[in-house]
């Protein structure tokens, strides 16, 4: 017995001695070319899809399996992978395999060929504005004030804001994730601001008009005090408590940049410094002491918007369109920004002038400690509008041209550039993200809604 | 060689040592957990790499088990109808004959021809040996049963067992070695029972443990230690030489098979060297098998079938639970351990360190059936078996004792010392970590995947190579549950149908049981050694409620 177990024993570690490199160079892609007998390493290409089952063609060959698929054993080179789905459109792709490399394409989604649209509420609409972190946007049958209705895209409902005031709205200002906005509305003799709250589907007006001294480059909040605005000017900020009536002129001044989060105030001021107050202004501190900004960075006589899209990171927007923060190299594009939209799952960023989409990946070196960014440019628009995060970041909804498009932004070219609509000239859009539903105002002024695909 | 089998009162360098080779298993099972686990973060693609040669190297020695373990069971099949009794004889007669001796009736059964072709090895070799033994009837047994809180319903099955067996009784010193500290209604029933069948034997002895005898550890070993001195001076006064004596030490819910002492008899008789050797049985928990719930069945079948592989390798086999030894043996080494807890394997390491490494495990392919360890309910069941199954894994106190031994034993070959160290940190490691690596590490890297892993062919084929293997994996399963079967004795396969179609089933929730009730315990072992925190001997509660037939 002692001999049979040593024989055998020597067969299995001769075995395990064999199969193991061969298994762990076969899982880093090595194989024998069938028709040159040469040791490569290969390459695959893993596609999933939704909706899921979609056939596979890798140049002219259909592969048995459907999607979700890995394809390995691929030769290194470049190949053109289709997938094809019947009732929705071709993804067509070129691939580029690396030896001992996945392609990867986890989030590919099948747009159906033909969009249905379904129409949302009766009427013909001129504008749609988006209030950004809530369940409402706000729709505009005309210019006036008695015209704008509220709509909430959660239940459908939609409630008349004032439905005798013939004041032509003039602006919207609003803060993200905010119940509350303010209308300015009026002629320019007869201007009027006026607070709207939303509370269990039902709007409150207030007239802050008297709160005003003159019409203010910006109004900003705290969205977690809303009933404390900031009226902001050339050269200071006033506070304006909306439910006292009261007015703090120039509670601020000389600043050129302002950002209200966590019942703080966020100042730049007229020599670039950065400083914090609490909102009773009684603790004043620096921030952004750790950034070191070139002076020639920072646009001269320029308003900066500054956002707080998550603890930790810092977004100022001129209004010439330069984008910084506090990430290295600091600055994100140099003019021209118009919007940009923060995924705080990833840490990335959408950020957007006319005729450009970019992405800025936030990185944090943990070891080294530094903060840095990976800039991408991803997209060339004509009009860009608006332009919003899909369910992952690699697809992105964007209004360009008065046209929407679904871009698949990392995989390269235009080829995953499906038209999803065409809407009325100078309107917005409305992704409701989690259902995948886009509300627009089509070219004859309906509003409709379409569905692209669910999260 | 000389050497106190002891990790106490140690002082210097071997304390040091010892120190040092108790926190070695803990040490590096820990580290290879925890270590699998960071590279699985920090280095994704190595670990998954790692993994991948792991996960084979599992499968392949799977399967190198699974052909040993159908060879042992049909070993311990061949052997089953042996007539032990005619073999003795037919050892007996070469004393008086140099020619062939009359075997079994070569049969045409293979089983049969296979047992044949054993026992005329068998002979052979002891002839060219020229190590003849005693003749049979010189040859006397010592059956110690150590008793502490055991009820007659446990002990006295065991005790009957070795009565109707086909050696006779009469050649048989049963001594129970009763705990001091026993209850009165445990020592009541002791007593009775040696009142009852002390004509059975050649005597029936009762030796009381005293408690508190400096140097000594409230452990089985010390009570059984106790008990061998005490038949040694009844040997004396019998003039039985203690070299022809073979001593077996039974668990006290050990029920033996009824050929085992003639089988025991028989191989001690054939081995050359025969004072050197000890003799392990394959021992089987089917006492109590159909009354545990499910998870403990398996968990005891898996100690059996390690026990069937085990017997194969007789180079590396270490006794285990009940077995049995040369009594001379015994008395040379200065019996079992009186401070440890794992007597049964350290009786052996003692023992190979003494005969400066002549001595060695003789398996005999037959059975003693023990009890799994039971509780009035599922949890009660499941924390005693845990309780025991860490006590075997605490085994691995010997482990540093052996080590610092091998250090000095130069009369040991250094490919013996190293081929046995390595054997035995190899056995105590893998035990308390390849479950994790199979349940949970396996699974890290392409959880903990970064960019870089994420887009690298290793990502997508590691999964699909371990998913291979572990589908390969199941056909060892499959083995597993036949032999399961298979191996259930006659009283107990006659079981209903159903029930043995769901003890197949049973064998499911393997990968959970290895875990909990094997890897965890064994883990907690070398940990509690590791940080220096000693465990005490906790008798296993046994539970029965029903008689079978074995």
């Amino acid at each position: 017995m002692l001999i049979a177990r040593r024989i055998i024993f020597s067969v299995f570690l001769l075995a395990y001695l064999v199969i193991c490199p061969l298994l762990l160079l076969y899982a880093s892609g090595y194989i024998v070319d069938p028709f040159t007998r040469e040791v490569r390493q290969t390459g695959l290409v893993r596609l999933a899809s939704s909706p899921s089952g979609a056939r596979i063609y890798l140049e002219k060959s259909r592969f048995v399996r459907t999607t979700p698929a890995t394809i390995d054993k691929l030769v290194p080179g470049q190949y053109k992978v289709t997938l094809t789905r019947p009732g929705y459109r071709s993804w067509v792709h070129t691939i580029d395999i690396k030896p001992g490399k996945a392609a990867v394409f986890e989030h590919i989604v099948l747009i159906p060929e033909v969009l249905s649209q379904e129409a949302v509420l009766p009427g013909t609409f001129e504008k749609l504005i988006p209030l950004e972190g809530t369940d409402h946007f706000l729709l505009a049958k005309d210019p006036s004030l008695k015209g704008l209705e509220l709509y909430n895209w959660k239940n459908g409902k939609s409630i008349i804001i004032s439905d005798k005031d013939p004041s032509p709205v003039l602006a919207v200002f609003h803060e993200p994730d905010s119940r509350a906005f303010v209308l300015h509305v009026g002629s320019l003799r007869e201007r009027k601001y006026l607070y709207v709250e939303l509370k269990n589907d039902e709007v409150t007006l207030s007239d802050i008009t008297k709160l005003f001294t003159q019409d203010p480059l910006l109004i900003q909040w705290d969205q977690e005090d809303p009933g404390v605005l900031f009226a902001v000017y050339a050269d200071h900020v006033d506070r304006l408590d909306v439910f006292s009536a009261a007015v703090y002129p120039k509670y601020v001044q000389d600043v050129k940049g302002s950002g209200f989060k966590h019942n703080k105030m966020f100042f730049m001021t007229d020599d670039n410094a950065f400083i914090r107050y609490s909102l009773d202004k009684t603790k004043v501190d620096p921030f952004l002491d750790d950034v070191h900004f070139d002076p020639d960075v920072i646009s001269k006589n320029v308003f900066y918007h500054i956002t707080f899209p998550k603890d930790g990171y810092v977004l100022l927007l001129g209004e010439d369109g330069r984008l910084l923060t506090n990430y290295l190299p600091y600055q994100i594009a140099e003019h021209g920004v118009v919007g940009t939209q923060f995924n705080a799952r990833s840490d990335e960023l959408l950020f957007w002038s006319k005729e450009a989409l970019g992405t800025a990946s936030f990185l944090n070196d943990e070891e080294s400690r530094i903060k840095s960014l990976d800039i991408q440019n991803v997209h060339q628009g004509k009009d860009i509008k608006q332009c919003f995060w899909g369910a992952d970041t690699e697809h992105v909804l964007c209004l360009d041209n008065d046209k929407v498009f679904f871009l698949e932004i990392e995989s390269e070219g235009r080829e995953h550039e499906e038209f999803i609509a065409s809407v009325r000239k100078g309107t917005e859009v409305f992704l409701n993200s989690d259902q995948g539903d886009v509300y627009f105002i089509n070219e004859s002024g309906a509003l409709r809604k379409t569905r692209i695909g669910a999260k | 060689m000389k050497f106190r089998y002891s990790r106490h009162q140690l002082k210097g360098r071997a304390k040091v040592l010892e120190r040092c080779f108790e926190i070695l298993p803990g040490a590096i099972s820990w580290t290879i957990i925890i270590g699998m686990t960071g590279l699985s973060f920090f280095y994704s693609l190595w670990a998954a790499a790692i993994m991948v040669a792991f996960v084979l190297y599992w499968v392949l020695r799977l399967l190198y088990v699974n052909i040993f373990l159908l060879a042992s069971y049909v070993r311990l099949s061949a052997e089953k109808d042996t007539d032990w009794m005619r073999l003795i004889s037919a050892v007996d007669v070469l004393h008086t004959t140099s020619g062939d001796v009359l075997l079994a009736r070569k049969g045409f059964v293979f089983k049969e021809r296979l047992a044949f072709k054993i026992h005329a090895s068998q002979l052979k070799d002891l002839r060219s040996a020229g190590d003849l033994p005693p003749i049979s009837s010189d040859i006397y047994h010592l059956v110690i049963m150590p008793v502490i809180r055991e009820t007659r319903e446990i002990v006295e099955p065991g005790i009957k067992s070795l009565m109707g067996g086909v050696y006779s009784p009469q050649r048989v010193l049963l001594v129970i070695a009763l705990e001091e500290r026993a209850t009165d209604a445990v020592k009541a029933d002791v007593y009775a029972m040696q009142k009852k069948h002390l004509r059975s034997f050649m005597d029936f002895v009762v030796v009381e443990h005293p408690s508190g005898i400096p140097g000594e550890s409230r452990v089985k070993g010390a009570n059984a230690s106790y008990a061998a001195r005490r038949a040694a001076e009844d040997f004396l006064e019998r003039k039985i030489p203690y070299e022809n004596v073979i001593v077996s030490c039974f668990d006290a819910d050990t029920v033996a098979h009824a050929e085992y002492l003639a089988c025991l008899t028989y191989h001690f008789m054939i081995t050359p060297s025969r004072l050197r050797a000890s003799y392990q049985p394959i021992p089987v928990y089917h006492n109590n098998f159909w009354e545990v719930p499910s998870f403990a069945r398996i968990v005891d079948i898996g100690s059996s079938f390690f026990q069937l592989v085990e017997s194969t390798n007789s180079e590396k086999l270490v006794t285990f639970s009940s077995h049995s030894m040369s009594f001379k043996a015994l008395v040379d080494v200065g019996y079992w351990p009186v401070d440890m807890i794992s007597d049964d394997s350290a009786i052996f390491w003692k023992s190979f360190i003494h005969y400066d490494g002549n001595y060695k495990v003789v398996p005999i392919y037959t059975t003693v059936s023990m009890d799994i360890a039971a509780g009035r309910g599922n949890r009660e069941t499941f924390i005693n078996i845990y309780k025991q199954k860490r006590r075997w894994a605490w085994g691995v106190e010997n482990l540093p004792i052996v080590m610092r031994a091998f250090l000095k034993a130069k009369e040991i070959s250094l490919y013996k010392r190293l081929m046995l160290g390595v054997r035995m940190f190899d056995s105590f490691i893998s035990w308390a970590t390849w479950s994790f690596l199979l349940a949970f590490i396996t699974w890290l890297p392409n959880l903990f995947a970064g960019k870089e892993f994420e887009t690298s062919t290793m990502f997508y084929m590691a999964p699909r190579i371990k998913d291979i293997i572990f589908v390969l994996s199941l056909s060892g399963l499959l083995f597993c549950m036949i032999i399961s079967l298979l191996f259930l004795p006659s009283g107990v396969k006659a079981q209903r149908l159903s029930r043995r179609l769901l003890h197949i089933l049973e064998w499911m929730v393997i990968p959970v049981v290895v875990l909990l009730l094997s890897a965890i315990p064994a883990l907690d072992a070398q940990t509690r050694l590791m940080f220096g925190k000693y465990m005490d001997f906790q008798v296993t509660h046994k539970h029965r409620t029903k008689r079978h037939d074995h």
